[in-house]
């Protein structure tokens, strides 16, 4: 081959392998950190991580976030592959592919997706379920009335498993079936140009199709909040299927082996979750750019506050307690996920074994781990308040400090430790 | 005089396909359905620059931004390509026999040659996850086809008296391969690796669209998932640049190196 053919394509390879390095490859410092690769998604329920990554807040727990964009195809590969630690996620992926995915968890909870909503073509006199509760009927009534005008039309849907139970439960109360409309079963992204072109009167797709739209000026008729509010506390509830929490997945064997890093994560994320409904202008300062920036869309403050409010809501440490111990809330993690796993079921979506909710559901571990570290802490803060010579040296005073630090931003197992320390 | 002709017409039908596109999009009046081209000027080529890190906005973010993301694409393209095409060539290559009465493909390459390369992203999705590898050896295998392939059959076609005389002199089969074998099947790989220059960017398309969470294919699927017409409009044209300029790049080379032919 030509000797200058050789060197251009030799320099071309160079150029593009520096390109790559300078562009893609982070560079990371270690600085007596446990490393952590995290696999954020495009949402905006899936990449609040970004507010705690740029605060540092990972760093004062001990923790190197080493964070990178991820399609929500490639969690479970990424996870089983070893590629990722930690990603975002919704149980829902993890349950409905639990047959190839049986070793992968959730092992903290961040929101409640209630996102799913059918919209109508906007000047087509259709009335939603909140305004037909406001004409005087009944929230029955409202429901079935609100979607009883999907007949005769043509209703666009992806034909997403996750999205099938609200549906199912819509036409329930309804009364309807499938044949009352024409059905539009297409990708999302097709979908919302359906509803452009009018090809469709009718439409329900994820939280990407759900903001296009309504930004563009599409009606809300129903959607699963509307109909939680009325569901039973119970895994036999057909209504909680169309709700899940959205939170943080690893692998079994990863929770097994880093147990106290796991615990850490579990800290930051509920220290983020109250952050954003503490300080919500300020989250949104953060998130919305780093949204816009992996999405290519622009989302806007109000766009996020209706993220934060109306799509998928943040609950903090206090907010979750109920999840997790009292099983008369519909959104009780056994009632919620029972749910889901009985409406995968009925689908025959599984061809082994039927998973448990604590094949799956970590969380609740988590959870109680860090509320019992959170009491035998404050017992052992009571413990060196009763003895002031602990806190005499200034050593003590410094680990002191850094306990009552760690105890405010949820960290609870090593304020724990630290006064242990105190104590010894 | 008959070259000037010709530009001049070419110009005039483009100018009148823009002017049809305009009209007909100004008569559908729907821009996030069917964008103008003032639209697509104005509005949607600077909303790439919603995919910078700083935030910033405008032509200049917006197409540094496209420079970005082509060069990732480009610099998997040409790992994909040279692993594809080394291996295609070796493979092909090993298949020949200096006295061969029946002449057949081997029964792997048929094989692998009929498995749609759509069809093995999930598996590549789930073995490699969107690393790197796992999109360099997607393309690398869809090149290692059509070069395996090519390079077969142009070896099939060298004319056996020539193979026959070389080894009537003393040639050993080295020599065949090297003097011979590789110099006859140039200008048939040269067509293939031509083909392969536009073909490659769907491919790197195909790669990233699932896994990537860089590159063109990766802009492509972020403006699919909103239905962004005006975003997807304006990246295929920027595929379309870069697929031509890859093909001019092959073609160059191949009128320098192939003027024997």
């Amino acid at each position: 081959m030509n000797k200058k053919i050789v060197f251009w394509i030799t320099a071309i390879i160079i150029i593009a392998g520096s390109v790559y390095l300078f562009f893609v490859k982070r560079n990371s410092v270690n600085n007596n950190l446990t490393t952590v690769k995290f696999g954020m998604l495009p949402y905006g329920d899936h990449s609040q991580a970004i507010i705690a990554a740029k605060n540092g807040w990972f760093k004062e727990v001990g923790i190197d976030f080493q964070y990178e964009l991820i399609k929500v195809e490639a969690v479970l590969p990424d996870l089983n592959n070893n590629r990722l630690d930690v990603s975002s996620c919704a149980p829902g992926i993890i349950l409905s592919s639990y047959d190839n995915a049986s070793n992968i968890c959730m092992f903290s909870f961040a929101d409640v997706f209630q996102g799913y909503a059918i919209l109508a073509q906007p000047g087509g006199n259709y009335k939603n379920y909140q305004e037909l509760l406001k004409s005087g009927l009944s929230d029955k009534d409202a429901i079935k009335v609100a979607v009883s005008q999907l007949k005769g039309k043509t209703f666009a849907y992806p034909s997403e498993t996750a999205i099938k139970p609200f549906i199912d439960i819509l036409l329930e109360k309804a009364g309807m079936t499938r044949s009352d409309f024409k059905s539009l079963v297409q990708d999302d992204a097709i979908n919302i140009n359906a509803m452009r072109n009018h090809q469709a009167d009718f439409q329900v797709g994820g939280v990407p199709s759900r903001i296009t739209l309504q930004k563009e000026g599409y009606k809300e008729i129903v959607s699963s909040m509307d109909i939680v509010k009325a569901a039973m506390p119970s895994p036999d509830s057909k209504e909680l299927s169309s709700v899940f929490n959205d939170g943080w997945a690893i692998t079994k064997t990863y929770y097994d082996s880093h147990r106290e890093t796991v615990l850490r994560l579990a800290s930051v994320n509920f220290r983020i979750n109250d952050f954003i409904l503490q300080h919500p202008s300020q989250a949104l300062a953060i998130h919305m750019p780093y949204l816009s920036q992996i999405t290519g869309e622009k989302y806007t403050t109000e766009d996020g506050t209706v993220i934060y409010d109306h799509l998928d809501p943040f609950y903090n440490f206090a907010a979750q307690r109920s999840w997790f111990f009292n099983d008369k809330d519909p959104l009780y993690y056994k009632n919620l996920y029972g749910s889901i796993i009985n409406s995968f079921k009925n689908q025959h979506i599984y061809k082994s074994k039927i998973p448990a909710v604590d094949d799956v559901i970590f969380a609740d571990d988590v959870y109680k781990s860090l509320d019992s570290l959170k009491n035998t802490t404050e017992k052992k803060f009571l413990a060196i308040d009763k003895k002031p010579f602990l806190k005499e040296s200034s050593e003590n005073k410094a680990k002191l400090a850094e306990a009552h630090h760690q105890y405010s931003i949820y960290n609870y197992l090593d304020a724990d430790k630290i006064t242990a320390d105190i104590l010894k | 005089m008959l070259n000037a002709r010709k530009n001049l017409r070419t110009l005039i039908l483009l100018i009148i396909v823009l002017c049809a596109w305009e009209v007909v999009a100004d008569l559908f009046a729907q821009p996030r359905l069917f964008p103008s081209l003032s639209h697509l000027l104005t509005f949607s080529l600077p909303s790439i620059a919603t995919f910078s890190i700083d935030g910033k906005s405008g032509y200049d973010v917006a197409l540094f931004v496209i420079l970005k993301h082509s060069l990732l694409s480009v610099y998997r393209c040409i790992f994909g390509f040279a692993i594809g095409y080394v291996t295609g060539i070796l493979y092909g290559l090993s298949g020949q026999k200096e006295s061969r009465p029946e002449r057949k493909m081997p029964i792997l390459l048929t094989f692998s040659r009929n498995i749609p390369l759509l069809a093995l992203i999930p598996l590549f999705l789930y073995w490699f996850g969107g690393t790197e590898i796992g999109m360099i050896l997607y393309i690398a295998f869809a090149v290692f086809i059509i070069v395996a392939t090519n390079t077969q059959q142009a070896v099939f076609n060298v004319p056996q008296n020539l193979i026959e005389q070389a080894q009537m002199l003393g040639a050993d089969r080295k020599r065949i391969i090297c003097d011979i074998i590789f110099p006859c099947i140039q200008g048939e790989l040269a067509g293939a690796i031509k083909y392969l220059a536009s073909l490659i960017w769907a491919v790197s398309l195909a790669s990233e669209y699932l896994a990537s969470s860089s590159g063109m294919g990766f802009l492509i699927y972020q403006s699919y998932s909103f239905s962004d017409m005006g975003k997807l409009i304006v990246l295929s044209i920027v595929y379309c640049f870069l697929s031509i300029c890859s093909y001019h790049f092959v073609n160059l080379y191949f009128k320098k190196k192939l003027t024997w032919i």
